[in-house]
């Protein structure tokens, strides 16, 4: 079971180039009380 | 005669469009001492070299990852059972882009922040540091 991650919005077509990313960060917050629903294995 | 179109049988073709570059997002995985994997049954592993390749069509669904880290540590928070690495992935190919998450072709992996034990908080350990140095990436 994961996260669930909604209803599909829209398809990318990507490709990928040879510049250095800029990579975001995902820094740990704290996890609220909201509910989060849940789905089958992926 | 011809049957008249049930429009709720088939969904209306996504919007599609061309981007360049990866697209980068959070997502987990659980682990052992030298690798991680997909949390899904079958374990996907995710090598050291090289992107994952996963057909978003037909039987297979690609490579989840989501828009925010928040959502992934709140549903850790109430129903993991198992160690797992946050971490940045990036994206590429045909990635279909969902309301909380994509699924995408291919993906590799560009940070593993930190391990998530018992939904508590976030902890870098040699474990975890042994990973990164397999995966090649600095943090």
């Amino acid at each position: 079971m994961d996260p669930d991650i909604g209803l599909p919005i829209r398809r990318h077509e990507v490709t990928p180039t040879r510049e250095t990313p800029v990579i975001p960060d995902a820094p740990y917050t704290e996890p609220t009380k909201t509910p989060t629903p849940a789905r089958e294995p992926v | 005669m011809r049957p008249t179109p049930n429009p709720r049988r088939r969904p209306p073709p996504l919007e599609s469009r061309f981007r360049v570059g990866e697209i980068f997002a959070p997502r987990f995985w659980v682990f052992d001492d030298n690798h991680i994997y997909g949390p899904s049954h079958w374990r996907m592993r995710w090598e050291h070299q090289g992107p994952v390749e996963c057909q978003i069509d037909g039987s297979l669904h690609g490579v989840y990852a989501w828009h925010h880290v928040g959502p992934i540590l709140e549903w850790l928070a109430k129903h993991q059972t198992e160690p797992v690495v946050v971490g940045i992935v990036g994206l590429w190919g045909s990635v279909i882009e969902y309301e909380f998450g994509y699924r995408a072709q291919f993906a590799r992996v560009y940070r593993l922040l930190y391990k998530i034990v018992d939904g508590g908080q976030p902890v870098i350990d040699a474990q975890l540091m042994r990973l990164r140095r397999n995966y090649g990436v600095s943090q």
